[in-house]
């Protein structure tokens, strides 16, 4: 057997055994995924945490849909952080706190230091029990802390993520991160189910402040810290929840650039949670985090370099094949268009791309249906074909600059 | 924690084993039997070539003349043999858990080499009217050379296409250590691939044009042409 033959089996393996992991999880659970716990004891104290630099267009919008949720007003403090902003987002937020005279709404305004040691510096502040996280360019749904609240019952529990979705998309672009983001609050939804929640996103999520602060806040020399306080959280023992049924409608990036970008951020922020954290993959003692989450994230990055290594050697052979093949057919004055005979005999990986192919509608199709009623997304749309084929064939080539960044040293916020 | 989960990555691991080794199972059935229905055309095709074989060898030592259904079932045994080329091919290609297929292919490949063999002995005791195109090739060729042969292939296809038994196309590997195959390799020096032998004469190396093989296929049935109707006039006049 080749040994590329023994590298697409070993792939398949992986491939299967995750998706198979997720489609257990969801049909175990498909009727509990918007099932959440009922208060039972007081509203615990919330202070939100919105830190903005340059914000100007979004950060009152961000604030004012904050102070219009539905959660005991004497019972939630708004923050909002000005980051340094060299625009009007200091000056616009003061003008609407002062026009509308609002008592829980505080303003700190600080010289630029990251979004991590802002929120760190902020929370040491606050009065709320719980720290509500939330982008300066997301907007949460009114019953959105209701909801995720009643989880912090559980002592264990250190973190609550919510739905982060895409608000209104327009363009292609934006409709294609739609459907991704719906499906990344699906699947993590399902990994709460085995405490493999791995990221807190920053579109909307809620800490426990004594966890929060007794594990060192945010770690503002990674540029992703929603990934690293996660691995983190769980490296100590702690559960991360996520409440499917809390919403958080967050503004993407419109342009390729932009989309680019933010993705490459995420990448190395990614690989750098990783790094910091190796001791723990195949680790017993930090649990799922260790035996899972670690392992799975790990995996992941190796199937897509690999897949990405095999695409690229195909494709090299297949352009040097091409040039000799013109190089020949010129020479000989042959048609440079005939490549042969077309085959298609049936073999093991004709059966596994159909498996897949099955697998994968199947997986999209139940979450997009299973979110439609949150996200209001049509199931099958030219979009969903698009995400398929095109979309997500992106990450492994976005995966390879990450690592080429982190390589010459170019990482940046 | 962990342990409360083993069960869900327990069940995952039965589906995907499941799923997994019935793949691999699906693919060595479907390999086999393409493997066993190549085995089964060889078994026809060895008798009948035992059968081209016997003529040959019949008109070689009686002294015959006419030798007309020798050189038909020669004609006919090519057709099998290119046809089984092409499958063996197409199976190899597709062919991903039993490997290539080597034994099958330097069973081929002596078979090919007998039926040249055959050629030449027909050629001499009963000269028919085709040209034997040997086609020296690499079965394992560097990138370079395996363009080099995709294209002589592709040119060679259209010059069988448009001759039909008027041109015996044998391909011959290089590189699988066929001892019959090696004493050809030494005694016309074929040193590169592709290398195109024309009735054991004339050695065409490197790549060549549909128009230069047309050429000289042209030339070699004229010839073979006015040889037989020199025979034919010698025999009349005598």
């Amino acid at each position: 057997m080749e040994i590329i033959t023994i590298i697409y089996l070993f792939f398949i393996l992986v491939s299967l055994y995750l998706s198979f992991i997720f489609l257990i999880l969801f049909f175990q659970r498909k009727d509990q995924l918007f099932d959440d716990p009922v208060a039972k004891k007081t509203f615990l104290k919330i202070t939100t945490l919105t830190t903005a630099y340059n914000e100007q267009d979004t950060i009152v919008g961000t604030i004012k849909n904050i102070l219009s949720c539905n959660y005991p007003k004497n019972k939630l403090e708004v923050i909002a952080i000005d980051d340094g902003s060299t625009d009007d987002t200091l000056k616009r937020i003061q003008k609407f706190k002062d026009q509308k005279k609002i008592t829980n709404l505080k303003i700190i305004s600080k010289k630029n230091s990251g979004k991590a040691d802002s929120l760190n510096q902020t929370a040491k502040i606050a009065k709320g029990n719980i720290l509500a996280v939330i982008d300066a360019d997301s907007y949460v749904d009114k019953n959105a802390f209701l909801k995720m609240i009643p989880y912090f019952e559980d002592p264990t529990v250190a973190a609550v993520t919510a739905s982060v979705l895409v608000k209104s998309p327009k363009n292609i672009l934006e409709k294609l991160q739609a459907i991704e983001y719906t499906l990344i609050a699906w699947g993590r939804k399902l990994l709460q189910y085995i405490s493999s929640v791995y990221v807190t996103p920053g579109g909307l999520s809620m800490y426990r402040k004594t966890t929060f602060l007794a594990s060192g806040g945010f770690d503002s020399s990674n540029i992703t810290e929603d990934i690293e306080i996660a691995w983190r959280l769980l490296k100590k023992g702690y559960d991360i929840k996520m409440c499917l049924s809390a919403r958080s409608f967050t503004i993407v990036p419109k342009t390729i650039k932009k989309w680019w970008n933010q993705r490459i951020r995420w990448d190395i922020g990614g690989l750098q949670t990783a790094y910091k954290h190796r001791d723990l993959i195949f680790r017993r003692i930090y649990g799922m985090m260790g035996m899972f989450v670690a392992p799975f994230f790990l995996g992941s990055l190796i199937l897509s370099l690999m897949g990405l290594s095999v695409i690229v050697y195909m494709f090299s052979m297949k352009f040097v094949s091409i040039y000799f093949l013109t190089k020949n057919s010129i020479i000989t004055q042959n048609n440079p268009f005939y490549f042969g005979e077309f085959v298609i005999l049936p073999n093991s990986f004709t059966f596994f791309a159909i498996v897949f192919l099955i697998i994968v509608i199947i997986t999209l199709y139940y979450a997009l249906k299973t979110m439609k009623v949150h996200t209001k997304i049509p199931v099958i749309s030219m979009s969903f074909f698009l995400y398929l084929f095109i979309y997500v064939a992106l990450f492994p080539i976005l995966l390879i600059h990450s690592i080429y960044k982190i390589m010459i040293r170019d990482i940046t916020w | 924690m962990t342990k409360n989960y083993k069960p869900i990555f327990i069940k995952a691991a039965i589906y995907t084993l499941v799923i997994f080794m019935l793949g691999i199972l699906l693919g060595y059935i479907l390999e086999e039997q393409r493997i066993s229905s190549i085995e089964e055309r060889y078994q026809d095709i060895e008798l009948q070539w035992q059968d081209a074989r016997i003529q040959s060898m019949y008109y070689q030592n009686i002294e015959q003349e006419e030798c007309g259904l020798a050189i038909k079932e020669n004609i006919i045994f090519s057709d099998e043999i290119y046809e089984l080329g092409k499958k063996i091919d197409s199976y190899e290609d597709s062919n991903a858990l039993t490997g290539e297929m080597t034994f099958e292919k330097k069973r081929h490949a002596l078979l090919k080499t007998q039926f040249w063999l055959n050629n030449m002995v027909l050629k001499e005791k009963c000269n028919p009217d085709y040209i034997n195109l040997v086609y020296f090739f690499r079965n394992e060729p560097d990138i370079e050379e395996k363009q080099k042969q995709f294209t002589q292939s592709d040119i060679l296809r259209e010059i069988k296409e448009d001759y039909g038994h008027q041109v015996m196309l044998i391909p011959l590997p290089i590189d699988m250590n066929v001892s019959m195959i090696n004493i050809f390799i030494k005694q016309f020096e074929i040193e590169e691939t592709p290398t195109i032998l024309v009735d054991e004469e004339i050695k065409l190396e490197d790549v060549q044009s549909y128009d230069q093989i047309q050429g000289l296929v042209n030339r070699l049935i004229e010839q073979n042409k006015l040889q037989i109707d020199n025979e034919e006039c010698g025999e009349e006049k005598q």
